[in-house]
C-alpha cells in the first residue's frame, strides 16, 4: 500500500487526451506531496507534532503539562495553535459584577457611562474589575473621558466602579442580595484633555 | 504495524471529495465577515493607540502585524485587508493566498488585545490555520471556475488532513472542556447552569426565577451539558450517532446563544460540525444547488448552473489517480458504521 499516486498527467483512462480544456489542472506542489509515500511520511510526522502539541497545552495544570510546555510554546503560540476551553469551567462565577463609569465635568455636572451590551466589552470589564489587571485601568478612564469630551464639556475625572452580588445558590430559597458598589480607580483628565 | 500504517495512512490522507471543504469555506468566510462587521464597531476602543488598551502586552512566541504597522490608519488598513481576504475566500478566488492572509491579519488583530477574546475568536483562529494548510478552493470557487470551467460542479479529490485536522479539533474542544468542568464543584453537584445563566454580565436577559432557581432544573441542565459535550467529543465520529449528536449540540448552541452572551461562539461551532459532512452528502446538496441555479431568472447564475456536462453525467466526482489505499470491504453493517469518515 501507500505508493506513489499515478497522476492525471500520467494518463489514468478517466479522459481522453482531446478533453485536455476540461482536464484537471496540473498538481500542485501540495497534491504532489501528497501523492508519494515519502511525502505523506513527512506529512504524518508534522500531524503528530501537531496533534501531541495541541493535547500537550490543553492539558490541566499537572507535572506533564508543565514538562512538556517549553517544547511545545513556541510551536503552539507561534503558529496561534494554543486554545483554553474553560468558559464556566471549572466552575462558574458565583457572583454578579457590573463595570460602569462616573464622569465628572469641568462645568460641576457629571454623567455615568456604561459599556456596550456586547461580548467583547463584558470580556474587558470581566478583566478590568480584578486587581490583577490594575495597569487597564487608567487607559480604559482616559479611553473614557476621551470619548466624552464634545459639545463644550470637559471631563475632570472618571472614577470606574464595579458593583456585585453574590449568588444564592440554586433551590435555596434565598433572596438575591442588594447591589453592593465600590469606585476603584479615579482619574484625573489632564489640562490638555486625555488624548 | 502495516495495518496500523494504512488506517493512518486512509483516514489522514484516501483521496476524498473536496464538497465538504468547499462548504466549510463557504461557511468559515462568511462567520469571517460577521466576526468583521461586529468588531468594526469597537475597533478604535481595542485595536488603536487611542484605546483602552495603547500597546500590546506582548506574549512569549505570539506575534502581530500590527508590531510592524503600528499607526491607527495601518490598523484601519490592515483591517480593510481582513475583509477583502474574507470575501475572496467565500468565494474561492486567490482562495490560498486569501486564506494565509485572513489567518495572519486575525492572528494579529487577536493578538493585538488578548483580553477581549473569547471562545469563539480561538475556534476562529485555529480553523483558519486549517483552511489555510487545505486545497480550499479545489471546488465550488472561483479558482475552479478559472482552472476548470467545464468542470466546475464536480469536486476533486484530494488528501482531507487539513479537514480532519478541522474535525479533530471539535472532539478536542470538547473533551477537554468537559475535562475542566469535571473538577469544578458546580459541575459535579449539579448548579453550574443555574450560576451560568444568573451572572449579568454575560447574561442577555433576566430569566425566570423557576428556571434559574430550581435546583432539580439545574441539575438537569447541568448534567445534561456535560452528557452533551462528551457526546459530541466522541460520537461526532459514529457516523449513525453523528445526525442525533449534531442535533443535540445544535440545540445546546442555541440555547447558549439565545441566554449568554458568547459572540460568535455558536456560528463557529456550527463551521466545525459541517466539517464532519459526509462528502456524498455534500455533493448532493451542492449538485441540488446548481439544478436550482440552471432555473435561475439571473443570466449569471443561469450561466454558473449551466457549467459544464450534463447534471447526469457530473453528478458523481470523477476520480484523477486510483485510490492507493481502498478501503477495506467492512464484514458487517455494524462494522460499517464504526468506519471514519470526512
Amino acid at each position: 500500500m501507500g505508493g506513489r499516486h499515478p497522476t492525471p498527467a500520467a494518463g489514468d483512462g478517466v479522459d481522453p487526451p482531446e478533453a485536455a480544456p476540461s482536464r484537471e489542472p496540473a498538481l500542485s506542489l501540495q497534491e504532489r506531496l501528497e501523492s508519494t509515500r515519502a511525502g505523506r511520511s513527512l506529512l504524518s510526522v508534522l500531524l503528530v507534532l501537531t496533534l501531541a502539541a495541541v493535547a500537550a497545552w490543553n492539558l490541566p495544570s499537572s507535572a506533564l503539562r508543565q514538562a512538556a510546555l517549553p517544547v511545545v510554546e513556541p510551536y503552539v503560540r507561534t503558529l496561534g495553535l494554543d486554545q483554553t476551553w474553560n468558559l464556566f469551567a471549572p466552575n462558574p462565577p458565583q457572583a454578579t459584577f457590573e463595570v460602569l463609569a462616573r464622569i465628572d465635568y469641568a462645568d460641576g455636572s457629571w454623567g455615568e457611562w456604561r459599556p456596550p451590551r456586547n461580548d467583547r466589552w463584558r470580556k474587558w470589564l470581566g478583566a478590568i474589575r480584578q486587581d490583577r489587571n490594575m495597569p487597564l485601568w487608567a487607559p480604559t478612564a482616559a479611553w473614557i473621558a476621551a470619548s466624552h469630551d464634545h459639545a463644550g464639556r470637559r471631563p475632570v475625572t472618571v472614577t470606574l466602579v464595579r458593583r456585585g452580588h453574590p449568588l444564592p445558590p440554586p433551590g435555596s430559597g434565598a433572596v438575591e442580595p442588594t447591589w453592593e458598589e465600590f469606585p476603584f480607580f479615579t482619574y484625573r483628565v489632564p489640562e490638555g484633555g486625555a488624548g | 504495524m502495516s495495518g496500523l500504517w494504512a488506517a493512518w495512512d486512509r483516514f489522514w490522507f484516501a483521496p476524498t471529495p473536496t464538497s465538504t471543504l468547499a462548504l466549510v469555506r463557504v461557511a468559515y468566510a462568511s462567520v469571517l465577515l460577521a466576526w468583521c462587521a461586529l468588531i468594526s464597531f469597537d475597533l478604535t476602543a481595542f485595536f488603536s493607540s487611542s484605546g483602552v488598551l495603547p500597546s500590546r502586552v506582548v506574549r512569549p512566541w505570539t506575534w502581530s502585524l500590527l508590531d510592524v504597522f503600528g499607526s491607527d490608519t495601518a490598523m484601519t488598513l490592515l483591517f480593510a485587508v481582513l475583509v477583502w481576504a474574507a470575501v475572496f475566500l467565500l468565494v474561492g478566488f486567490h482562495t490560498r493566498l486569501a486564506a494565509v492572509v485572513a489567518f495572519v491579519v486575525l492572528m494579529s488583530f487577536e493578538r493585538r488585545n488578548l483580553v477581549v477574546l473569547n471562545s469563539a475568536d480561538t475556534l476562529l483562529r485555529l480553523f483558519g490555520l486549517y483552511l489555510a494548510l487545505a486545497p480550499a478552493g479545489a471546488a465550488f470557487s472561483v479558482d475552479r471556475w478559472r482552472a476548470a470551467r467545464e468542470r466546475f460542479w464536480e469536486f476533486p479529490l484530494r488528501a482531507p488532513w487539513a479537514l480532519r485536522l478541522i474535525q479533530v479539533q471539535v472532539s478536542v474542544m470538547y473533551l477537554f472542556t468537559v475535562w475542566l468542568k469535571a473538577q469544578g464543584e458546580t459541575w459535579n453537584n449539579g448548579t453550574a447552569v443555574s450560576y451560568s445563566l444568573r451572572v449579568m454580565e454575560v447574561a442577555r436577559f433576566d430569566l425566570p426565577r423557576w428556571l434559574t432557581d430550581s435546583a432539580v432544573l439545574s441539575n438537569v441542565l447541568t448534567y445534561g451539558t456535560l452528557a452533551v459535550e462528551l457526546s459530541l467529543a466522541v460520537l461526532l465520529w459514529n457516523r449513525r450517532a453523528r445526525p442525533w449528536v449534531v442535533a443535540a449540540g445544535l440545540l445546546l448552541h442555541v440555547s447558549i446563544q439565545t441566554t449568554i452572551m458568547v459572540g460568535l461562539f455558536s456560528t463557529t461551532v456550527a463551521v466545525g460540525y459541517l466539517a464532519f459532512t459526509e462528502p456524498e452528502n455534500a455533493s448532493r446538496w451542492l449538485l441540488r444547488l446548481r439544478d436550482r441555479l440552471r432555473r435561475s431568472r439571473l443570466g449569471p447564475l443561469r450561466r454558473l448552473g449551466r457549467a459544464g456536462p450534463r447534471p447526469e453525467a457530473a453528478s458523481q466526482p470523477q476520480l484523477p489517480w486510483p485510490d492507493p489505499v481502498p478501503a477495506p470491504v467492512p464484514a458487517s453493517p455494524k462494522e460499517a458504521e464504526r468506519a471514519p469518515s470526512g
